[in-house]
């Protein structure tokens, strides 16, 4: 039996870098630390999956090869995915849009791509999860439910976390949360404010004013009384050290990156009185991995498009809901997502129409409708690689069993050099 | 037929996100994200049971739930992420490629049919 200390769980962005496991005959028997979504992806093999073409059991090299003449000889193929990967896997995927061509895009562009959006406006005064954890004595959690999304962020890092300036933890902070319903989270918090929803926009506006010491016209702001606001707004004020973490309450809801961009004003607002940071409370593991790497090798983070054989940027156009549901992508290579189970049914219709490849350690819904399933080893479970925290730190996954199945990197690589044999072909 | 408008929110749940980690074919997360949350109010208004089948209906489509009761306003209801959520949401051009996820206008009608 070997024991594994220090393993990162990769199922949420706040990715726990202090669970054990044990490993016996090539198989996880057990794992400490972790939360129960965390013990489960652990402990909760992918069934044993084959490649497949048209639902006949294949090769690696067969389904490989499928692949590769499918993404070739499509006119406007989409590569989409990529969160629950490593980063070395990422890459190979920008590669491979560009020499196919294509336009790439992330599961950010459904989740926090309006709040990335945000930031290209505005910048970010941001910090480390380490930060939080060590001086944030106000809290401020806007449209994000992390007891139940990323369960183990208040003991680790946001709440009862204790750290050089917050000793006793959770009583030594101020715990804001703001949501349309009183989600676990807001039951935890010392101010709740319950917006109507689609009115963050207005709520944030009114708590900058009176941030900014305005006096507001009104009794209420987008369901919220004055009382509650000044309440909010003077907790802000006097905070040592205060972070804003939110959540997709603002980046789905009416006004999207504008919600984000009046969030990030706030925090520059609070920062002429205190020190005040902002951290995306992102949901997969890898999707600031995503961003990350989309950034360095094209210059943006998501929804680009290779098609003039340099990179162009263009979320609303070139992001993958918005292609499918224009019926423009006519092929599909998905990496380790689910869209046909997560998109909205126009896209996700769409999807079944044009021909798919998968690379996925699990038989997902999107797999179940491809042309081409290729499974690949877990990332930070049966291959190694690297991710990024929602706070952008990197951290090592590593292998800890052996799969038959390669790493999504190496199966990117291998679909990208079919790819080139068929073009030069 | 009894039916409620309200104000449709999807999202996280720890059953959904333990159920996807255990894989998307497994009872859990099939259960959880067939699961509609009410106010209490809104079952009354329905006369609807927990575990009561209702429908669903938005302006991009229409799908069946098993109901439950949470705390919530009456103008809202939230469903788990998941495939029969997705039915309801919509794709929405002029927003930075975001669909709509939360806050789009539904109606809930209690379903006579006893599946989901
Ligand atoms: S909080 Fe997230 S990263 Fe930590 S153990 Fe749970 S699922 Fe894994």
């Amino acid at each position: 039996m070997a024991a594994y200390e220090g393993v990162v769980c990769s199922f949420c962005g706040s990715l726990c870098d202090d669970i054990t496991v044990q490993v016996e005959n090539n198989a996880i028997v057990s794992m400490t630390g972790g939360c129960a979504i965390g013990r489960n992806r652990f402990m909760s093999p992918p069934e044993a999956n084959v490649p497949l073409v048209r639902g006949c059991e294949t090769s690696l090299q067969e389904a490989v090869d499928a692949a590769a003449r499918i993404l070739s000889s499509a006119r406007y193929p989409l590569v989409y995915g990529l969160s629950s990967t490593t980063t070395e896997a990422q890459a190979a995927a920008v590669r491979l849009a560009e020499t196919l061509g294509a336009s790439i895009d992330s599961t950010s562009s459904v989740c926090h791509g309006p709040g990335t959006v945000a930031r290209q406006m505005l910048g970010i005064p941001t910090c480390t999860l380490g930060e939080v954890r060590n001086r944030a004595d106000v809290v401020l959690f806007w449209g994000c439910n992390p007891v139940e999304a990323h369960p183990r962020h208040f003991s680790r890092y946001s709440v009862q976390a204790r750290g050089w300036k917050t000793p006793d933890g959770r009583r030594n902070r101020t715990v804001i949360a703001v949501d349309v319903r009183k989600t676990l989270t807001a039951k935890t918090a010392d101010i709740f404010l319950q917006v109507e929803p689609n009115s963050d926009f207005e709520v944030l506006t009114a708590l900058r004013a009176l941030t900014n010491g305005a006096s507001l016209e009104g009794d209420t702001f987008g369901g919220v009384p004055r009382s509650q606001l000044a309440q909010a707004a003077e907790a802000l004020r006097g905070a040592k050290y205060g972070v804003i973490l939110f959540g997709m309450g603002l980046t789905m809801s009416s006004g999207c990156q504008h919600n984000v961009y009046q969030a990030l004003m706030l925090a520059r607002d609070l920062n002429d009185y205190t020190a005040f940071a902002v951290i995306p409370m992102r949901g997969h593991g890898n999707v600031a991995g995503a961003e990350a790497v989309m950034t360095w090798l094209t210059g943006y983070p998501f929804a680009v498009n290779f098609s003039r054989g340099y990179p162009r940027y263009s979320p609303g156009e070139f992001s993958a809901v918005d292609l499918l549901a224009r019926g423009e992508a006519d092929a599909a290579l998905v990496v380790a997502s689910d869209p046909a189970a997560t998109f909205p049914a126009v896209a996700a219709a769409r999807l079944r129409q044009i021909p798919m490849v998968v690379v996925d350690p699990q038989f997902s819904t999107t797999a179940q409708v491809a042309q081409v399933y290729i499974p690949s080893a877990t990332a930070g479970i049966a291959a190694g690689g690297t991710a990024y925290r929602m706070d952008g730190v990197p951290l090592p996954l590593r292998r800890l069993v052996d799969s038959e199945y390669p790493s999504d990197q190496r199966i990117l690589n291998l679909i990208e050099q079919g790819v080139r044999e068929c073009f030069t072909s | 037929m009894a039916q409620v408008e309200a104000v449709l929110i999807t999202g996280r749940t720890v059953k959904q996100g333990v159920g996807l980690a255990q894989g998307k074919r497994s009872d859990l997360y099939r259960q959880e994200t067939g699961c509609v949350e009410l106010s209490a109010a809104a079952m009354a208004e329905l006369g609807a049971a927990p575990g009561d089948v209702v429908t669903v209906s938005t302006e991009y489509g229409t799908a069946a739930f098993a109901c439950r009761p949470a705390d919530l306003p009456n103008s809202i209801v939230f469903i788990p992420y998941g495939p029969p959520a997705n039915e309801l949401t919509g794709h929405v051009a002029g927003r930075s490629g975001m669909p709509a996820f939360k806050g789009i206008g539904c109606t809930v009608r209690r379903d006579d049919s006893g599946c989901v």
